[in-house]
């Protein structure tokens, strides 16, 4: 300090030394304006590397925890219209962004929030029954936003142009339950043949076209389905389902009008 | 005289060199940048071969690539196994996007291929497929 003011308001004994006090100032801003904010510079680089590294890797671990579980099923017998009810099993919010059926694809922006479920609008695939000649096996699945894809567990669709929608290979049965938009309250229980309640659940429909419940049973064997509808004046409609080894897996659709 | 004649040379070489070193520092680290950035959008890329599809009538295979990560890709598809072809023609794939690349090749059903999705960037995807009947 005592050196600067010597030199900054006192004339230079010698003068010569003007020139060394110059270039001493020069080399002091060269290091403040080019080779220190070179440094912070490639250090502000680094670090944004670092960042997408973070990034990309949790995005990874977003990708690897998404887990959900697909059921695509037409809304009766001999529907054109095929629905998907997705359950998220992750606690991560999924997004659809497309559905595929055998190798034609529908673009979705369906959203389902962790541990939800829900089910997309009725996706109209009668150009593609037309074009069936005898039976014909569809096959289902969804992209998430995430890259990942998910095949139905309903899939093989089969559809015959005598009978209509059938289809599946685990032994299950399927109850799809085609409603005009309003509020439900339905009771939905299974029993097997012993009378052991084998599904019993509790559910609110609201504004929705329809809901679908796939029932997992063990094997072979007589099973009763008996849905009731409890908004309103009760309601209910039941029907014995037989499981075989021929057919393992049976679609359940009560009357839409029923309700 | 002689010192100022020294201040004005060392005035001269000293903003030389400044300005020399601030332009040079200036490049490096824009070339520091890119090439960081290069490695960036390499780890930043990420895509899935969704869905594979062959067509008898016409003799193609389309492959369905869906781009989910956070950059643009360049890809090339190779088919060996059973049948070989190939479209390496770095066809673009905006992300989010899905974009179907088509692959002219001659197989038969039960044909086993395997697929490789070889992005400019080097990044591979690899995927396999059975020929089915349509």
């Amino acid at each position: 300090m005592l050196f600067m003011q010597l030199t900054l308001l006192h004339p230079l004994r010698s003068k010569s030394a003007m020139s060394t006090v110059l270039g001493m100032l020069i080399f002091v801003g060269l290091l403040f304006t080019c080779v220190m904010p070179f440094f912070l510079y490639i250090n502000k680089v680094n670090s944004l590397y670092d960042q997408t590294v973070i990034e990309m890797k949790q995005q990874d671990q977003d990708r690897t925890l998404e887990n959900i579980a697909v059921y695509a099923y037409p809304l009766n017998q001999s529907s054109s219209q095929i629905c998907l009810y997705i359950k998220n099993q992750c606690p991560l919010t999924v997004e659809i962004v497309r559905i595929w059926i055998n190798n034609e694809y529908y673009m979705s922006n369906l959203q389902i929030s962790g541990m939800g479920e829900n089910t997309t609008s009725p996706i109209d695939i009668q150009d593609m029954l037309s074009q069936v000649e005898g039976v014909e096996d569809f096959q289902v699945k969804v992209t998430t936003s995430r890259g990942n894809t998910f095949s139905s567990l309903t899939n093989p669709l089969q559809y015959s142009n005598d009978s209509g929608w059938g289809g599946g290979q685990s032994f299950a049965i399927n109850i799809v339950i085609e409603l005009e938009l309003g509020v439900y309250y339905f009771i939905i229980n299974v029993d097997d043949s012993n009378g052991t309640t084998i599904y019993h659940e509790e559910v609110w429909v609201v504004l929705e076209s329809s809901i679908m419940r796939r029932v997992d049973v063990s094997g072979p064997g007589t099973y009763h389905v008996e849905i009731t509808q409890t908004h309103g004046p009760d309601k209910t409609w039941s029907t014995d389902v037989q499981i075989t080894l021929e057919e393992p897996t049976k679609w359940v659709y009560p009357p839409k009008d029923y309700w | 005289m002689a010192s100022i004649i020294l201040c004005g040379v060392v005035l001269v070489v000293g903003i030389s060199v400044w300005s020399y070193t601030y332009h040079v520092t200036r490049a490096v680290e824009d070339d520091y940048y890119q090439g960081v950035k290069r490695q960036i959008d390499a780890i930043s890329e990420r895509f899935i071969v969704e869905h594979i599809y062959y067509d008898n009538s016409t003799k193609i295979l389309n492959v369905y690539i869906f781009n989910y990560g956070t950059v643009d890709i360049q890809i090339d598809v190779y088919v060996r196994g059973d049948a070989e072809g190939q479209n390496a023609t770095g066809i673009s794939v905006p992300h989010g996007q899905m974009v179907g690349i088509e692959v002219p090749l001659i197989a038969n059903t039960g044909d086993e291929l395997s697929i490789t999705v070889l992005s400019r960037r080097q990044n591979v995807v690899y995927a396999t497929y059975v020929v089915t009947s349509s």
